[in-house]
């Protein structure tokens, strides 16, 4: 029989990884409509949403702990975007996916510290993307309404707010959600999914 | 419904798939170039046309007539009605058209590529397998969590354990944790099975996967390329 | 022919993190194009065995092996799944994860597809297996439309494409409805006549009369009994009950003796619940129409019909949780709003894992209950009834299927609702288990409870109910009192059209 490389991805793990992403994004949509109702709750949405989002990535790499799995996950995200036409987000979750892989991998893909860290930089490559966009769509906003002649001066204030203040605020808030999503995943891990499969019965 | 890839049955012509994708790229790098709503509004057009050629005459109306609207309330409402409010609503109406052709790039995706045509055209453009499989599944089974959901929902209703906006203040990390048990352990035992079945029908076999389908690009897809690459160039330089 | 397609020498099986054997020294042989049925309790090691043949162990459900294994030459235990793969074809239990593809041809086509089949190859079989099994029709589509007997022949046919000379089946009947069933006997009998191999391993072996050549009876892993189909028909239903066998000739099921003391004393008339007039529509279909029925204080109402036939959605909308369009539902005499519907009655799934939250049984129990409403040795009570007080504090999901099912139903038992619903609750469990549910229900009843049960389960409806109404495609159709003299028209609708 053929030796088998424990740290090899199997179908098993892909097709694990598949599964686990699935609800990942059902989940961002989800949270995405409830949250997007009000425009400014957008840079916050990473923060809120991360409760959902942490438990499942947790159980991703519990169920496939190995070499990959997280690099592949953020690509996955960013490719069925791609599907929905925004395939600049690829670009974010895959740059996220890699460095949430390398951290995880130090912590050998169990130590809390760092599972919880990689959480935190993969959810970032999401954010990044909203807050570029965001940001690229201020900018355009202002000379906009400049080329109107200064009917948009109020909104502009705002606006610059979002720039400001505001922008580090959420930036903040996203990595505080992040790391309570992070743990709560880790927590709610212990609680429920650490059994062994049990499926042998019969 | 995202996933719920249905191929467009009434469409005048069928394109590949990669070259669907080689659009959208195409159309992130344009749209994030331009500047004046008329070569805006002439690319849209432009996509408005492939819409329709595939099939997709619903939306393609819509999206035409909300373009429509969203510039006019940038272009000609201020010159009418001088305030604050309209102005900043006009500006606003236009950012959104500058996602429209994302939104429609989408539309066009969801409903004329098929799943199992999608995964053919990653593995011509010789994506590595441990992509594919995972996306493969990943995009199969969206539409199924969704569902999942709804009856994890009835559930709950049932238990009288509360999912609601409220619910979520008081307590989140509860909700959240009821939320979440049944659905990761569903698609827990889900992902065990179809693994067991993709095993069973010899998934690892050590061999080069043959496709049913045929991906080949025809002279319409030729077409398409050229017809991307001319509308792209026009716009810009209309710019 | 007298080929040897699966020879078991002196095989034992454990599986890692389990302390008992999942297989205990097992010496079998089956011969080419033989039909086996494989039966037990929960447990007994079926499943475990036609991993064994599969090469699902050690390989996917890992553990350590002794002995051997063979199919035709090859020795399974060391043989990668995908190389056993082109000999043997898995069928299983849950169509619905059986599906890598959207699309029904492209499923046929997978398994072909992994092996490298050229194209012309694969849609000579495609043809092929279309025509041998009747799905000319369900080629192109997409799964999501289907129907879970569909379903179930799909993943037959991407199998069969692959052209196995061996071809198990783990419970396939598990999820399916009648309708489904008899196709689904059909499909086995057209592989049987094609000199396939075929190994069931089942529960609900009644369809199977008549079509199988030797019955292996299992528990605790090893063979018990290898008879023929003549010993089995013949074996007197006390045996069969103590072997945790279900009645395999369904004409020689009784009605609850027990029946009288319950229907004399409890059936006074007085209205639990009344549905009248009920329609639904649903996507422009009309799922519920002219929709009357009552529900009596301390009954058992079965609910059967084909699927389809808007059972589940007739219940789901008495409990609240669908829209009727017209139509008016009272509970205890008053007319009931939707939204308030669900104070009064309570529904217990089908699938009980969308039911469980909780860390441990439990706190299972407890969820949803405010705390005056139940004490500590209340709940030690319930679970006592159940049979579960082993379980007190373990995680519900290491529960087997059974055992879970009998916690949700716990869970119900626990509830005040005055009417509870349950959608087939024995499906997929084996006969102790089945007992087990119709006891608890009968329990339930005693206490005063009314309770409608949707149920194709034949042994069951008649241990358990006492009224039965049946639809048919949105309608009332009948609706008679369950006794020796109409348990044939139940038997009737049970065995629809088939041998």
């Amino acid at each position: 029989m053929e030796r088998i490389n424990r740290n090899k991805l199997t179908s098993k793990n892909l097709i694990a990884i598949g599964i686990y992403n699935a609800v990942f994004f059902a989940l961002v949509l989800i949270i995405g409509m409830i949250v997007g109702i009000v425009p400014v709750f957008y840079l916050f949405f990473y923060a809120i949403g991360s409760i959902a989002l942490g438990p499942v990535y947790m159980l991703i790499i519990s169920r496939s702990p190995k070499k990959g799995t997280i690099v592949i996950s953020g690509i996955i995200q960013g490719l069925i975007w791609t599907l929905m036409g925004l395939w600049h987000m690829v670009i974010f979750t895959t740059i996220g996916g890699i460095l949430a892989e390398i951290i995880a991998n130090i912590g050998q893909y169990k130590k809390k510290f760092y599972m919880v860290l990689s959480f935190v930089v993969f959810i970032l490559g999401f954010y990044g993307t909203s807050f570029g966009v965001i940001i690229f769509f201020s900018d355009y906003y202002i000379k906009l309404s400049k080329e109107l002649g200064g009917k948009a001066d109020y909104i502009t204030s705002i606006v610059n707010l979002v720039h400001g203040p505001m922008g580090i605020v959420a930036f903040i808030a996203t990595i505080i959600g992040a790391v309570i999503g992070g743990v709560f995943g880790i927590k709610l891990l212990k609680k429920h999914f650490d059994r062994e499969e049990l499926s042998y019965n019969g | 419904m995202i996933g719920n890839f249905q191929r467009q049955k009434s469409g005048l012509i069928t394109l590949d798939p990669r070259i669907k994708l080689f659009h959208v790229v195409v159309t992130g790098i344009i749209f994030f170039n331009i500047e004046s709503w008329k070569s805006m509004f002439g690319y849209i057009l432009s996509m408005v046309l492939v819409m329709m050629a595939l099939g997709v005459i619903g939306p393609a109306i819509k999206y035409m007539l909300l373009s429509l609207g969203l510039l006019f309330c940038y272009v000609v409402l201020p010159h009418i009605i001088d305030s604050q409010v309209i102005g900043s609503i006009g500006t606003l109406m236009f950012i959104l058209v500058r996602f429209m052709p994302f939104c429609m790039m989408g539309t066009i995706i969801i409903r004329t590529v098929d799943v199992t045509e999608l995964i053919g055209a990653l593995n011509k453009l010789r994506f590595p397998r441990v992509l594919i499989v995972p996306f493969a599944v990943t995009v199969r089974f969206i539409p199924t969590i969704f569902i999942e959901l709804k009856i994890i929902r009835d559930s709950m209703a049932i238990r009288n354990i509360q999912l609601s906006f409220y619910g979520f203040i008081r307590k989140p990390f509860r909700t959240i944790e009821y939320l979440l048990v049944p659905l990761l352990s569903r698609s827990g035992k889900i992902a065990e099975e179809l693994a067991a079945s993709a095993m069973t029908r010899a998934i690892d076999y050590p061999c080069k996967k043959t496709n049913l389908n045929k991906l080949y690009l025809r002279f319409i897809d030729y077409v398409y390329i050229l017809y991307i690459i001319i509308t792209g160039g026009m716009v810009i330089i209309w710019d | 022919m007298g080929l040897t397609a699966i020879a078991l020498n002196e095989f034992c099986y454990r599986y890692n993190n389990i302390k008992k054997l999942g297989l205990d020294t097992i010496n079998l042989k089956i011969n080419e194009g033989e039909c086996i049925l494989v039966t037990g309790r929960s447990g007994c090691g079926k499943t475990t065995l036609t991993r064994a043949i599969n090469a699902l162990i050690p390989h996917f459900y890992e553990g350590q092996i002794s002995g051997k294994a063979y199919v035709y030459d090859i020795d399974v235990g060391n043989e990668p799944i995908h190389n056993v793969s082109k000999k043997v074809g898995s069928v299983f239990q849950d169509p619905r994860s059986q599906f890598f593809t959207t699309n029904t041809t492209s499923e046929i086509a997978f398994g072909m597809e992994n092996l490298g089949y050229d194209r012309e190859h694969m849609n000579e079989s495609i043809k092929i297996v279309s025509e041998y099994l009747g799905i000319e029709d369900l080629l192109n589509r997409s799964v999501h439309e289907l129907s879970s007997g569909e379903k179930q022949k799909i993943a037959i046919a991407s199998i069969y494409a692959m052209n196995p000379s061996i071809i198990v089946f783990d419970e396939p009947s598990a999820n399916l409805d009648i309708e489904s069933i008899v196709k689904l006997r059909g499909v086995m009998k057209v592989l049987k006549e094609k000199g396939h191999t075929i190994i069931i391993v089942e529960h609900r072996i009644h369809y199977l009369l008549g079509l199988v050549d030797r019955i292996l009876y299992m528990d605790k892993g090893k063979i018990i009994e290898d008879m023929s189909e003549e010993q089995l028909v013949n074996m007197k239903d006390t045996v069969l009950r103590k072997k945790g066998i279900r009645t395999f000739d369904l004409k020689n099921v009784p009605v609850n003796v027990n029946y009288s003391q319950y229907t004399n004393k409890k059936t006074t008339g007085e209205k639990v619940l009344e549905v009248k007039n009920l329609k639904l529509v649903k996507d422009k279909k009309i799922i519920l129409e002219d929709i009357n029925l009552d529900v009596y204080k301390g009954e058992i109402l079965g609910i059967v019909g084909p699927c389809g036939s808007g059972k589940t959605t007739l219940v789901k909308t008495i409990c609240g949780l669908m829209k009727e369009q017209s139509g008016h539902i009272y509970i205890n005499g008053e007319q009931i709003k939707r939204k308030k519907r669900m104070e009064y009655t309570y529904f217990v799934m089908q699938d009980s894992d969308y039911q469980l939250f909780a860390d441990t049984v439990y706190n299972e129990l407890i969820l949803g209950n405010k705390k005056e409403n139940y004490e500590n040795h209340l709940i030690d009570d319930v679970l006592k009834e159940f049979d579960l007080s082993h379980y007190r504090d373990r995680h519900p999901s290491t529960l087997s299927g059974g055992e879970k099912q009998r916690l949700t139903i716990a869970i119900a038992g626990f509830k005040n609702h005055s009417i509870q619903f349950f959608d087939e609750p024995t499906s997929g469990l084996d006969r102790d288990n089945m007992e087990r549910v119709s006891d608890n229900l009968l329990e339930s009843k005693k206490q005063g409870k009314s309770i409608v049960v949707i149920s194709h389960d034949y042994e069951f409806i008649l241990k358990t109910c006492n009224r039965i109404i049946q639809l048919e495609q949105g309608k009332v159709v009948d609706s008679y009192q369950l006794s020796e003299k109409t348990k044939s028209k139940l038997l009737k609708q049970v065995k629809k059209g088939d041998v």
